[in-house]
This record gives structure tokens, C-alpha cells and sequence, in this order.
């Protein structure tokens, strides 16, 4: 009887277990320079600076406040957060029937977008996904989490929102599980194209929302300055943050009130 | 003078007759070490075709000379114990066996579950761990000489885990991996047809890190996986060192050996650290060959 090739049977099994699932750690995105600008912006803003860029600021904030898409995405990795809380216990994840003391790893994070009929039955990939990776590192959360939005399409005060693109969320720093992150500057990274129904916008901003509600903006400039708009939670109080410190500005009335040097646009 | 002669031819034709019988008949099967009957474990050799291994730590058949079926008797009885039956099987096959050389291949597979009830908090909380292991070995075998042979051999193991627990807050389920490369030797030395010496090391040489992965469910719309990289036991390099003997009469056999190190646990492959076993390892195994 011939015997079989058991060296293809051998190659097989090497095989099978060379295919053995591994943890593959992807490196962050490096936001560094976004981090740095808005912890020192370079740009000394003028008029000329403003009558430039103040279409430009009020078209992000109108798109970032209407379309509530940074809350969104920090809704889905703050209820991530929460999970993993309850998960880890003094630095020990539960998983497996087992306890993993401090463990290095990763999260990827997959959400299906809620779709603008708020009767569906049950969550539908046909309305898009948002899929982010989260680091663990020794049982906190790194200050990065990262990933993409694939026509996602969410309801905001019943306007028809989708939104397709790059994102990167900071936090400052390693976080820890119990910490809750609405109480935290995060620092937002997007690029993509957000949809209102016919309408379609290219956003990309950098954006920072602190605890308070405050929103900021990252403007550069061509020449590569930068400077940071803000807007408080009542968007009545706004202002700049440029290399000179911190003033107020109005874009409805086109004006910034920069002491002595004061300024219309 | 007649008479002297025909008894004399008469007891030669007794004779002739008498030894040529046992000549066509096959042998009884024995279990003595000779040249074609051979170590089983930890060498190239396996069953002939026909021929059953029954014992303690195993239980084998030859289907053809080239290749032999096994079972390890412990996942079953350690199954039955925990009422979860866990099966595994072994082919290995020698598919070359020529004069001094003998090469062998073996795959086995053994599947298995781990169930506990425990109260935590007042609450009844189950956990279950199912597992999955595949062996992978390549064997040779040389004859130095008649008394004096050498084994060498390479085990790649592979590992699956899944498990949970519930009721929980956050039922948080996965599946741990790890692999790891034995690379393994034994000199054996027959002092006689029944005692056999034996000298075996065992090392690892590759542990794969070790991957966990859980589900994370947060809501109709949200999951997570996680992936964390472990290290449980720190198994890399991990060895042992086990003087021994074999003594093999018609049908019985007795295999034992005592010596330091890491326990190999040979029928599934993996690794106790000395840590646990107190740096003894052993091997042991009664069984009858026919």
C-alpha cells in the first residue's frame, strides 16, 4: 500500500499552527505637532489673519457643534471605558475564566452607527461603522485611540448626518480605567467628509473639548503658524489663544479685543 | 546396527520436522528489546501491523506496519472526572525505516473542557474553559550499534483556550494562544533483551508570546476585542534531564525515569515549570504489548 505523503501532512500541521492567531500592536498616530500647537500656538493674529481664516473657523465650529460628531465618537470610547472598568479590578482583567494581572494589549473598538430610523428593530452594518483602536498598557488606557468612520449615518435634532473618514482622539495622557473621560481635555483629530443630506463639507480640523464644554479649534496657517480659536458652551464667550496670550473675539461682529492693539476685520 | 540407524534417522526427522514447524509458524509477539522490536516512545519506531499497546498512559494500535493509532488515557480520565469528555488521538507514522536509520512523523490532537461552579459575593458564577491542543513531532532514530541507539526528535505544540465566565456584569469571553517548540534527545542503552537505559533531555527552545483575546460586549451596537499579551509562566527555555529505564518481557513493559527540570507533559505536549513540580520531572508507563 503506498503510503501516503506525510511530509504534505507535516507542512499542514506546521502550517496550522504557524497560523495561530498573534497580537499584532499597531503604532499609534503621531499627533504631536497638533498637541504641541495647541499647548503653544506661533501665530501673532492680526486683522489680515482673521479676515483669512474666520469663514474657515466658523464652518468647523458649525459642523463640530451641529453635528455633535466629536461627543459621538467620545460617547462610544467612554462606554468602552466603562466596560473595561468592570472588566478590570486593581489592575487584573477578568477574561477567559482567568485573571490577567496589568495586561499589554489592544482594543479594537467596533460600533455600528445608530441610522437615521430610530424604529429599526436592531443595529444595521448598512449604516455605517465606527472602528477604533484603543491600547492598553499595563492595565490603563493609552492616551491614543485611532480608527476610521465608514459612512456612518446618526441622527442629530432629526437633520440626516454621515460622516466618512480618519479620526484620532488624545487624552493627554495614560489614563486610568476608573477615570471617566468626559472630565478630560481631549484633543480630536479629524479628516473626512461630513454629509447633511445634499450637502457635503471636507472636515479637517484639529479640535479640542474640555470638561467644561469649551471647544477649540486648530488653525494653521499656510506659513505654518498656528493659533487656537475657542468658543465656551454658551458659543457667547469666544476668543483667541495666539503666541501673545488670550483675548476676546467676536465673529459676528468681526472684532478682537486685543488691549490696546484692538482689532476689525 | 539396522535398528541404531533408523532411530537415529527417526529422531532426525523428529528434529527436522519439529524445527521446521516453528520456522513456518510467526512468533509469538514479544516485547523483549531485539532488533525489530523496538522502544516506542520517544523514538521513530511504531507498532507493527496487528499489534496493540494497552496501558496505564496510553493505549495504540498498528494499522500497518507504518503506522499506528494512539490514544493518551489521562484527558480521558481527567474528562470523565470533570464530566467533560476530552478525546484526543494520535497518528504516527515511521515512513522510512531502513537499516540503521528510522524517521517518523506523528500528529495528535486533543480537545478538551473545564467547568467550575463557584459562589462569589453570593452570586453562582460559572466559568468554562475549552481547549483545543495540536502536536506536531518529527523523530529519528539511529542504531550505533546493537546495544547502543540514539533518538532525536522536534515537537511543535499549539494551543487554543476559550473560555468565560458568567453570570457577570461584563461577560468578557475569549481565547488564549500560545506555541512552543520541543526539541527533545535520548540515548538508549540495552544492558539486555529485557533492560533497556535510557538517558532523555527535553528543552523548549520557543515559547510564542502568550495571546488572551476577549469580547467585550457594551450595547446592541458596540463591542470590543481585546487582545492582551500574557506571560503566565515564563516558559521560554524551559528543560529537563531524565535518567531512565525501560524493562520489556514477553508482553509487560514497565518505562520509568526520574530527574530534574520542567515536567513535559508528553501527551499533550506542554510544560509544567519546575516552579511547580519542584524541579522533579518524570516519566512513567505500564503497559502490555502483544
Amino acid at each position: 500500500m503506498p503510503r501516503p505523503p506525510f511530509i504534505l501532512l507535516l507542512s499542514a500541521c506546521v502550517a496550522l499552527g504557524a497560523c495561530a492567531p498573534s497580537l499584532d500592536i499597531p503604532p499609534p498616530p503621531d499627533i504631536q505637532p497638533v498637541l504641541d500647537a495647541f499647548d503653544a500656538p506661533t501665530a501673532d493674529v492680526r486683522a489680515e489673519i482673521m479676515g483669512e481664516t474666520d469663514d474657515r473657523i466658523a464652518r468647523a465650529s458649525e459642523n463640530i457643534t451641529e453635528s455633535l460628531l466629536l461627543r459621538r465618537l467620545l460617547d462610544i470610547i467612554e462606554s468602552v471605558r466603562a466596560g473595561l472598568d468592570d472588566a478590570i479590578d486593581d489592575g487584573d482583567l477578568s477574561a477567559n475564566g482567568d485573571e490577567y494581572s496589568n495586561p499589554n494589549g489592544v482594543v479594537d473598538i467596533i460600533s455600528i452607527c445608530p441610522g437615521w430610523d430610530l424604529q429599526a428593530p436592531e443595529p444595521d452594518v448598512a449604516n455605517g461603522t465606527i472602528d477604533l483602536t484603543m491600547l492598553l498598557v499595563e492595565g490603563r488606557i493609552s492616551p491614543e485611540v485611532w480608527g476610521t468612520v465608514e459612512g456612518c449615518r446618526f441622527l442629530v435634532n432629526d437633520r440626516e448626518w454621515s460622516f466618512d473618514g480618519g479620526v484620532t482622539v488624545h487624552f493627554g495622557d495614560v489614563v486610568d480605567v476608573e477615570t471617566d473621560l468626559n472630565q478630560l481635555v481631549v484633543t480630536f483629530v479629524v479628516e473626512g467628509t461630513l454629509r447633511l443630506g445634499e450637502l457635503s463639507f471636507e472636515l479637517a480640523e484639529s479640535a479640542r473639548i474640555s470638561a467644561g464644554g469649551r471647544l477649540e479649534i486648530l488653525i494653521q496657517l499656510a506659513d505654518r503658524r498656528t493659533f487656537v480659536y475657542f468658543f465656551e458652551p454658551d458659543e457667547i464667550i469666544q476668543g483667541i489663544r495666539d503666541i501673545t496670550g488670550v483675548f476676546g473675539c467676536s465673529l459676528e461682529n468681526r472684532e478682537c479685543d486685543k488691549g490696546s492693539d484692538g482689532f476689525f476685520w | 546396527m539396522r535398528q541404531r540407524l533408523r532411530r537415529l534417522l527417526l529422531v532426525a526427522l523428529l528434529a527436522t520436522v519439529v524445527t521446521g514447524s516453528m520456522g513456518l509458524q510467526p512468533p509469538p509477539a514479544r516485547a523483549y528489546h531485539s532488533y525489530k522490536t523496538r522502544l516506542l516512545d520517544s523514538t521513530a519506531y511504531s507498532l507493527y501491523r496487528r499489534e496493540f499497546r494497552i496501558g496505564l498512559m496510553k493505549f495504540s494500535y498498528g494499522m500497518f506496519n507504518w503506522l499506528q493509532l494512539s490514544t493518551y488515557t489521562l484527558p480521558w480520565i481527567a474528562g470523565a472526572a470533570l464530566e467533560q469528555v476530552a478525546p484526543n488521538l494520535e497518528l504516527k507514522s515511521t515512513f522510512f525505516n531502513r537499516r540503521r536509520l528510522a524517521l517518523s512523523l506523528s500528529f495528535e490532537f486533543a480537545e478538551g473542557g473545564v467547568e467550575s461552579t463557584e459562589i462569589d459575593n453570593g452570586e453562582l458564577t460559572t466559568s468554562t474553559v475549552n481547549y483545543l491542543v495540536f502536536v506536531t513531532g518529527l523523530t529519528s532514530s539511529v542504531r550505533i550499534n546493537s546495544n547502543i541507539s540514539t533518538h532525536l526528535g522536534g515537537v511543535f505544540t499549539g494551543t487554543d483556550v476559550a473560555g468565560g465566565s458568567e453570570p457577570t456584569g461584563n461577560e468578557v469571553r475569549g481565547v488564549a494562544v500560545v506555541n512552543m517548540l520541543q526539541i527533545w534527545g535520548m540515548l538508549e542503552w540495552r544492558l539486555s533483551p529485557v533492560v533497556a537505559l535510557t538517558m532523555t533531555v527535553r528543552w523548549l527552545p520557543y515559547v510564542s508570546d502568550t495571546v488572551a483575546r476577549a469580547n467585550l460586549e457594551i450595547d446592541d451596537n458596540t463591542g470590543a476585542i481585546i487582545g492582551i499579551q500574557v506571560e503566565v509562566f515564563d516558559l521560554k527555555n524551559a528543560f529537563a534531564a531524565i535518567p531512565g529505564a525501560v524493562f520489556s518481557w514477553e508482553r509487560a513493559n514497565i518505562r520509568i525515569g526520574v530527574g530534574y527540570g520542567d515536567f513535559f507533559v508528553e501527551s499533550v505536549g506542554l510544560v509544567v515549570p519546575a516552579s511547580i513540580v519542584r524541579n522533579i520531572s518524570a516519566e512513567f508507563d505500564v503497559f502490555v504489548r502483544f
